[in-house]
C-alpha cells in the first residue's frame, strides 16, 4: 500500500544537519576549557583541529570514487577478512556505547546542577533513555527531520553568542593568544580539541542513505566549517567575557555565559535556564544519532529485517540505563580517557579503513 | 518500528453481510428478468417485502398488454412519472410492440435495458423506475430525484471575505460546485461506490497534471480495497484512508468550504465527496496546510498573510505549552520568572488550596466541558453557556480560591490561541497535547517538557500523509515553498 515518491530519501539539508549535530553538542557545552589543561589559544586549534577531519573526508571521497559506493561498512565488509571486519564493528559499537553513557552523564550533571537539584540522577537518566530511545524507534528518517526542524536552535545561540561580542562584558584585551606552552601541555589539550569534531563518524552511517543524485562532499564540508566557526565563536566569547583564570574553572562556560546576561525585557530574568531547555535538546538529538548509530552497527553483526530493528535500538537503550545505573557518576573532568577512545574511533580508524579501501585492489565481477 | 504501531490492519471482506449473497436467497442474481409482468411483479414483492414505501403501479393498456412500473416514492419524481412515462405510453399505444420503441415514446433522457437482476435492484435503490411492458425486455427509467437543497452558508467554517455558500449532501452537486470554481477540463473525478451495505458514492476530484499520479493510485487503490459494510460519514472515510489512525494528528482535513477545496486542488491535492455529507476530505496535508486557509489571500498586502501566519504558529505553540510551562515555573523553576512576577504569581496562590498542577487539570478540563457543551447546543443557548461559564463560573472560582487569577489568565489565553487554527480537528489534537505536556512537567518540569516537545517534534516528524511528510517544508526542507507560504508569490 505503500507509495514511493520524492520524500522518501534524504538529501543536502538533511545532510548537513544532521553533521552539525552530530559533532557540536559536547563541544558546545563545555568548550573551550575542559580537563584542566587547556591554553588561551584554544580558538587557534580548534580552528587546527578541523583539519583532520577534512582530510578524512576528502579520503572518503576519493575512496567512493574508486569503488562507487557510498557506504564504507559496507565497502569495508566487502573487502576485508571477517577476522579484521567484525572486531572492527565491535570496537564500533563499544565505543559509541561508552560515547551515549558519556553523553547521559554530561547531561545528567548540567541538568541535576542547573535545573533540578533535587532529583535523583538515576530520574533524570532514566527519563532521558526512555524519551531518547522511544523516538529513535521512528527511525533515521524522522530523526534527520526532526534535526532540521529544531536546526533555529543551533542558529539562535549562533546569534546569541555574537552578540555577546558587541556586550559590555566583552573585552579584547583576553583574547590575543598566548603560545608559550611547553608541547606536552599543547599537545595534551589539543587532543580534546580534536575529538570535539568526533561525532562525525556516525555520518558514515548515513551517507547511504542519502539520494544518489544529491552531492554529498560540500553539505560535509561545510558543515564541518561550521562547526569550527561555531567552537571558534565560543572560545573568543568566553575568553572575552570571563578571561582565562576564570574560564578555567567554569563547567560549563556557554552556560555561564548566558547567566551573565539578564533580559533588556524582563522577560526572562534568569536566560541561561531557557538556554539549557536548548541544551537538553541538543542532547536529545545527539542522544538519538548515536542510538541510531549504534543500532545501526549491530545490525552489520547480525543483520535484521527492518521491522526487527527495534530490538537493536530497545538492546542499546537498555544497555545504556544499566551502565548509568551501576557507574559512578563524573566527579572530576578528567575527559582524558574518552578523549583518547574518541580520537581513535571518529579519526584513526576511520582513517585506516579508508586507506585500507583506497589502496586495496578492486574487486572483480563475480570474485569472491 | 514506532510506526508499525500507528498503521492499520488490513480488515478481512465481510462476505456474509453482502448485497449478492442476501439478493441470491430470492433469486439468482445473473439471470435474465422474465418476459411476464405478473413473475417480475412477484419477484419484486419478495425482494423489497416489508418496505411501505415501495410503490408499484400495473395497468392495462388498451391492446390488453399489462404494464407494471415499481419504485421508490420518495426518491423518484411523480409528477415526471405521469408527464414523461405514463402519458406517453397510453398516448401510443400501437407503437409499443418491441422494446426499442419505448425509446421513441417515453420523453426521458436515459433509459437502459436490464441485463440480470442485480442491476435492477441496484437502479430502483438509486431511486429509478423499473418499467416493464408483459412480453418485452424489462427497462430501467431514470428519474431519481434526490433529496437536496441549495446550497447555504457554512455552518461550521466562518469566514469573511469568502464564498458565502457551502457544499449539499449530493456528492454529484458537489464536484459541480466545484466545476464553478475551476473551468478547467483537467478537473477530474472519479467515482466509486463504498459500503457493501450502504453503497455510499464517493467521488474523487482531482486536478490533472497538478496531483501527483502516485497520490491518486494510492488512493485508487485503498477505495476499492473498501470492504467494510458501510461508509456512512466522513470520519470513517478519513481513517480508512490515513496511514496513521492511531496518530492523534489528523492526516487528512475536512471542509465544507467550495473556495478552500479549490485552492487545495490547485495545489495538488485530492478532495473526496461522499453522499450525504456536506463536508469533504481533502488529502494529502501537511501541519502548514493545516494552519492555512483560502480566505488569507484575500488580504490586500502580502505582509497581512506573513503577520497572520506566524500569528497562528506562534498561538499554536502558546496555546500547547503554555500551561505545561506554567506548571514547570511555578512548582519547579520559579526562578526563571521575573522577581515582581513572581511575588504576583505567588500572591494570586496564597490562599489556593490546590497545587499548581491540580489548578491547571481544573481549569483546562472546565474549559473543555465548556466548550463541549456550547458545540452540541443550539447557538443561542451555546453563547449564554460561553458566558456563563467564562464569565460567572470564571470570576466564582477564582473569588471562591479554588484557582488563582493568573491560571484563569494562562488557560483563557491558552483557549484563545488555540481558537485562532483554522482546523477544529486539529486543535482538538493539540487540547489532548496540552493535558499530556502538564502531567509531564508535573513529574519533572521544565527539563520533562523538554523531553516531552522532543518527542513530539519526531513524532510529527515521522508522520506523512499519502508519503507526503507532515512537517514539509520545514522537513524535508523545501526553501521555495517554505519562503511561498508566509510569502507568496505575486
Amino acid at each position: 500500500m505503500n507509495i514511493q515518491n520524492k520524500y522518501s530519501q534524504l538529501g543536502s539539508v538533511e545532510l548537513f544537519t544532521f553533521t552539525y549535530c552530530s559533532a557540536v553538542t559536547i563541544g558546545f557545552m563545555f568548550l573551550p576549557y575542559i580537563s584542566q589543561e587547556e591554553i588561551r589559544s584554544a580558538y587557534f586549534k580548534v580552528m587546527a583541529a578541523v583539519i583532520p577531519y577534512l582530510l578524512l573526508i576528502f579520503l572518503w571521497k576519493k575512496v567512493v570514487d574508486k569503488h562507487q559506493e557510498r557506504d564504507m561498512f559496507s565497502l569495508l565488509k566487502k573487502n576485508s577478512k571477517s577476522w579484521i571486519y567484525y572486531p572492527v564493528i565491535l570496537y564500533f559499537i563499544g565505543s559509541c556505547l561508552y560515547s551515549l553513557l558519556f553523553i547521559v552523564k554530561s547531561l545528567i550533571i548540567i541538568v541535576q546542577t542547573y535545573m533540578m537539584q533535587d532529583t535523583e540522577q538515576w530520574i533524570i537518566g532514566i527519563a532521558f533513555l526512555i524519551t531518547v530511545g522511544a523516538s529513535a524507534l521512528y527511525g533515521i528518517h524522522a530523526i534527520s527531520r526532526m534535526i532540521v526542524v529544531i536546526y533555529f536552535h543551533e542558529i539562535l545561540l549562533v546569534i546569541t553568542l555574537i552578540g555577546f561580542l558587541f556586550s559590555e562584558d566583552f573585552r579584547w584585551v583576553n583574547i590575543p593568544p598566548y603560545l608559550g606552552v611547553d608541547v606536552l601541555t599543547f599537545m595534551k589539550s589539543s587532543l580534546s580539541e580534536v575529538t570535539r569534531y568526533g561525532g562525525i563518524v556516525t555520518v558514515f552511517a548515513f551517507l547511504p542513505l542519502v539520494k544518489k543524485d544529491v552531492k554529498v562532499f560540500k553539505p560535509i564540508i561545510i558543515s564541518l566549517l561550521s562547526i569550527m566557526a561555531t567552537y571558534v565563536l565560543i572560545c573568543i566569547t568566553t575568553l572575552g567575557v570571563f578571561g582565562y583564570d576564570q574560564a578555567l574553572t567554569l563547567l560549563s562556560p556557554v552556560t555561564a555565559l548566558m547567566q551573565t546576561t539578564t533580559s533588556p525585557t524582563g522577560l526572562f530574568e534568569r536566560l541561561d535556564l531557557f538556554f539549557l531547555t536548548v541544551w537538553v535538546m541538543s542532547f536529545f538529538k545527539i542522544g538519538l544519532i548515536f542510538i541510531w548509530f549504534t543500532a545501526t552497527l549491530c545490525k552489520q553483526i547480525v543483520p535484521v529485517k527492518p521491522k526487527r530493528e527495534w530490538i537493536y535500538i530497545t538492546l542499546v537503550s537498555s544497555i545504556i540505563v544499566i551502565l548509568m545505573l551501576i557507574t559512578p557518576s563524573i566527579t572530576s573532568f578528567d575527559w582524558r580517557p574518552y578523549n583518547l577512545n574518541m580520537l581513535s574511533v571518529s579519526l584513526m580508524v576511520p582513517f585506516l579503513i579508508l586507506l585500507y579501501l583506497k589502496f586495496r585492489k578492486k574487486k572483480g565481477v563475480g570474485e569472491t | 518500528m514506532f510506526s508499525k504501531l500507528m498503521k492499520r490492519k488490513q480488515g478481512d471482506p465481510i462476505n456474509e453481510l453482502s448485497f449478492e449473497e442476501y439478493l441470491s436467497t430470492h433469486t439468482n442474481i445473473h439471470d435474465h428478468l422474465p418476459r411476464s409482468t405478473i413473475s417480475v411483479k412477484q419477484k419484486c414483492n419478495e425482494i423489497f417485502s416489508e418496505s411501505f414505501d415501495f410503490s408499484e403501479r400495473d395497468f392495462h393498456l388498451l391492446t390488453g398488454r399489462s404494464v407494471y412500473i415499481c419504485y421508490f416514492s420518495a426518491l423518484i419524481s411523480q409528477p415526471q412519472l405521469e408527464e414523461s412515462v405514463i402519458k406517453p405510453l397510453l398516448q401510443h399505444v400501437d407503437y409499443i410492440n418491441n422494446t426499442e420503441h419505448l425509446g421513441s415514446i417515453l420523453t426521458v433522457t436515459k433509459y437502459e435495458f436490464v441485463t440480470d437482476w442485480k442491476m435492477a435492484v441496484e437502479s430502483i435503490l438509486d431511486g429509478n423506475i423499473l418499467l416493464h411492458v408483459d412480453q418485452l425486455d424489462p427497462i430501467i427509467v431514470y428519474l431519481a430525484e434526490k433529496q437536496d437543497r441549495t446550497p447555504g452558508d457554512p455552518t461550521t467554517e466562518y469566514q469573511v471575505y469568502g464564498a458565502k455558500f457551502g457544499f449539499i449532501e449530493d456528492s454529484r452537486k458537489n464536484v459541480g460546485i466545484m466545476r464553478q470554481f475551476i473551468k478547467d477540463p483537467r478537473l477530474k473525478s472519479k467515482g466509486y461506490e463504498i459500503g457493501v451495505v450502504s453503497k455510499t458514492q464517493v467521488a474523487a476530484v482531482y486536478l490533472d497534471q497538478y496531483c501527483q499520479p502516485e497520490v491518486l493510485d494510492h488512493l485508487d487503490q485503498l477505495l476499492n480495497s473498501y470492504h467494510k459494510e458501510h461508509l456512512l460519514s466522513i470520519g470513517q472515510l478519513t481513517k480508512y484512508i490515513s496511514k496513521h489512525p492511531n496518530s492523534i494528528f489528523p492526516q487528512a482535513t475536512m471542509s465544507e468550504r467550495p473556495d478552500l477545496v479549490a485552492l487545495s486542488l490547485i495545489q495538488g491535492k485530492v478532495a473526496l465527496f461522499i453522499d450525504n455529507s456536506t463536508f469533504c476530505v481533502v488529502t494529502p496535508v501537511t501541519l502548514m496546510d493545516l494552519i492555512e486557509t483560502s480566505e488569507d489571500h484575500f488580504f490586500l498586502v502580502k505582509w497581512n498573510l506573513l503577520f497572520i501566519r506566524l500569528l497562528r504558529l506562534a498561538s499554536l505553540f502558546i496555546g500547547t505549552i503554555l500551561p505545561a510551562l506554567y506548571v514547570a515555573l511555578v512548582a519547579f523553576q520559579p526562578e526563571l520568572i521575573p522577581t515582581t512576577l513572581t511575588i504576583s504569581v505567588a500572591q494570586s496562590r496564597v490562599q489556593i488550596p490546590l497545587p499548581a498542577t491540580a489548578e491547571a487539570f481544573l481549569m483546562m478540563f472546565a474549559l473543555d466541558v465548556l466548550i463541549e457543551a456550547s458545540i452540541r447546543l443550539p447557538s443561542f443557548v451555546g453563547q449564554t453557556i460561553g458566558i456563563v461559564g467564562g464569565l460567572v463560573i470564571g470570576t466564582a472560582a477564582v473569588e471562591a480560591g479554588i484557582v488563582s487569577h493568573t491560571m484563569v489568565i494562562v488557560i483563557a489565553f491558552t483557549a484563545i490561541a488555540l481558537f485562532t487554527m483554522p482546523s477544529w480537528e486539529f486543535v482538538s489534537s493539540w487540547r489532548i497535547i496540552r493535558y499530556l505536556l502538564v502531567g509531564v512537567s508535573t513529574l519533572l518540569g521544565l527539563y520533562g517538557l523538554t523531553l516531552a516537545v522532543g518527542f513530539l517534534l519526531i513524532h510529527l516528524c515521522k508522520l506523512d500523509s499519502m508519503n507526503k511528510p507532515y512537517m514539509y517544508p520545514f522537513a524535508p526542507f523545501d526553501g521555495k515553498r517554505f519562503k511561498t507560504f508566509f510569502l507568496p508569490k505575486r
